[in-house]
């Protein structure tokens, strides 16, 4: 399977009698990167907002050392802190992360931070998995289709066209009874088709993954397209059916 | 309204890049304003930006590079700014630079033209994470040249922990990877970049 992008974030707030935000995001990224194992390819950056302003750093791994910034005049001493962290990285599985930062989480713990998630991101959205799962549905959603178009002198001729291969319809005449269930099962998944497709598309959908979407939206309407065809043959062609 | 957009990988030294280059306009007296695309639903270079005391559009809903609608509405509320003279465009670091650039490229044509004729499309600037290089080119190679590609204006970034003969043979792969007229520079901008590095973005690449 191609590598995919995995993204984890969260927003925390982290408290320890006089600690120091540049060492809390110290040990965060570069307990991250270290537990992802090298070389890891993506990064990880954090922003901590502290009385006096933010300090925000972010590290690659490569070379394994953790840039640190501040801006306006944050306190270098602090009992709490607000962190929010983004991790995005390539070609590890999405628990391998997960695993990095639970671990992460643990040494804090033990070192006497208290650690309260604030807000965490709904778990990871896999665009190409999600994609491949549309595209199976429109797939599906064809079948149907082919089970309305009964063997008769309109295959011929879609035969001609396409090669023949039509012919083969013969094999789902006796499921002709079942049409209005094959109907409905196919209106069901293009609907999901679109609502995946256009109502709530995957929330970060990576470049490389754009031929994908692309190809699907045309996958969708082409699909769409033969199951208006199918279920209007009847009323089109009245004479094959 | 000029725009840069700030292309590269993630970790390549964008953020660090378009603070200096927003400093550097500040200095000069001029406004800058910055839309942003960060790669999850905290969005961090939002925050810093903010912090700096500049005006940010932030992009929540996707990549950048595929979200055209939210592009154009986040392009057209900056074009409406009084006084705003620079726009700095950071994309994610998993963007696809050539379909950012394009979409980029054909935002004249899609709004309306007392906006269009306010934007000019004047430097793309590329990040290269020198460090990374190889790492880069055999795990993400396809988003690497892109960004390599459509640039105006190469940065070769963490030049200072690379050692001279690895930048030479990067530098020569880039070179190949450039467009005509392209220019490419060894920077560390976490050491800071010199004034007239910041200048030659400013330049119109276009004229």
């Amino acid at each position: 399977m191609k590598p995919e992008f995995q993204t984890l974030s969260r927003r925390l707030v982290i408290a320890r009698p006089d600690s120091s935000p540049v060492e809390v995001l110290n040990t965060i990224l570069l307990g991250v990167v270290q537990h992802l194992g090298p070389p890891v390819v993506g990064h990880a950056k954090a922003v901590a907002r502290v009385e006096g302003g933010i300090v925000h750093a972010s590290t690659t791994g490569v070379p394994p050392v953790v840039e640190v910034k501040t801006l306006n005049n944050p306190v270098a001493i602090t009992d709490c802190l607000q962190l929010d962290l983004l991790c995005v990285f390539h070609g590890i599985k999405y628990k391998t992360l997960l695993h990095a930062w639970e671990e992460v989480c643990a040494l804090l713990t033990r070192n006497g931070f208290q650690i309260d998630v604030v807000e965490t991101t709904s778990p990871p959205e896999r665009p190409r998995r999600m994609l491949s799962q549309t595209r199976l549905g429109i797939a599906l959603s064809l079948f149907p289709s082919f089970v309305v178009l009964k063997p008769c002198c309109f295959i011929p001729v879609l035969g001609a066209v396409f090669g023949g291969s039509f012919s083969l319809l013969h094999i789902f005449a006796p499921l002709e009874p079942y049409r209005p269930l094959f109907m409905a099962a196919s209106v069901g998944l293009l609907g999901c088709a679109f609502y995946r497709l256009y109502l709530r598309p995957p929330p970060f959908i990576v470049a490389e993954n754009a031929h994908s979407v692309v190809t699907s939206h045309i996958l969708f309407w082409v699909a769409s397209a033969l199951f208006v065809i199918a279920t209007l043959a009847p009323v089109l062609f009245p004479h094959s059916f | 309204m000029r725009v840069i957009s700030v292309v590269g990988f993630l970790g390549s030294g964008k953020t660090t890049t378009i603070m200096a280059l927003a400093r550097h306009l500040t200095s000069k007296g001029q406004r800058v304003a910055f839309l942003v695309n960060d790669a999850g639903e905290v969005q961090i270079d939002g925050t810093v930006i903010r912090a700096g005391g500049h005006e940010v559009v932030e992009i929540f809903t996707g990549c950048l590079c595929l979200m055209r609608e939210d592009l154009y509405l986040g392009l057209a509320d900056l074009a409406r700014i009084d006084g705003l003279e620079w726009v700095i465009i950071e994309p994610s670091g998993m963007a696809d630079a050539a379909r950012l650039t394009r979409l980029l490229e054909r935002f004249p044509r899609a709004i309306d033209p007392t906006v269009a004729a306010r934007y000019r499309l004047q430097t793309r600037l590329s990040l290269v994470d020198a460090a990374r290089y190889r790492l880069l080119m055999r795990s993400v190679r396809q988003l690497v040249r892109a960004s390599i590609q459509v640039a105006d204006l190469v940065f070769l970034n963490k030049a200072d922990i690379t050692e001279e003969k690895e930048l030479s043979t990067i530098e020569t792969d880039i070179r190949a990877l450039m467009k005509k007229g392209a220019e490419i520079e060894r920077v560390s901008a976490k050491n800071g970049l010199p004034v007239s590095l910041l200048d030659r973005v400013l330049l119109d690449h276009e004229a």
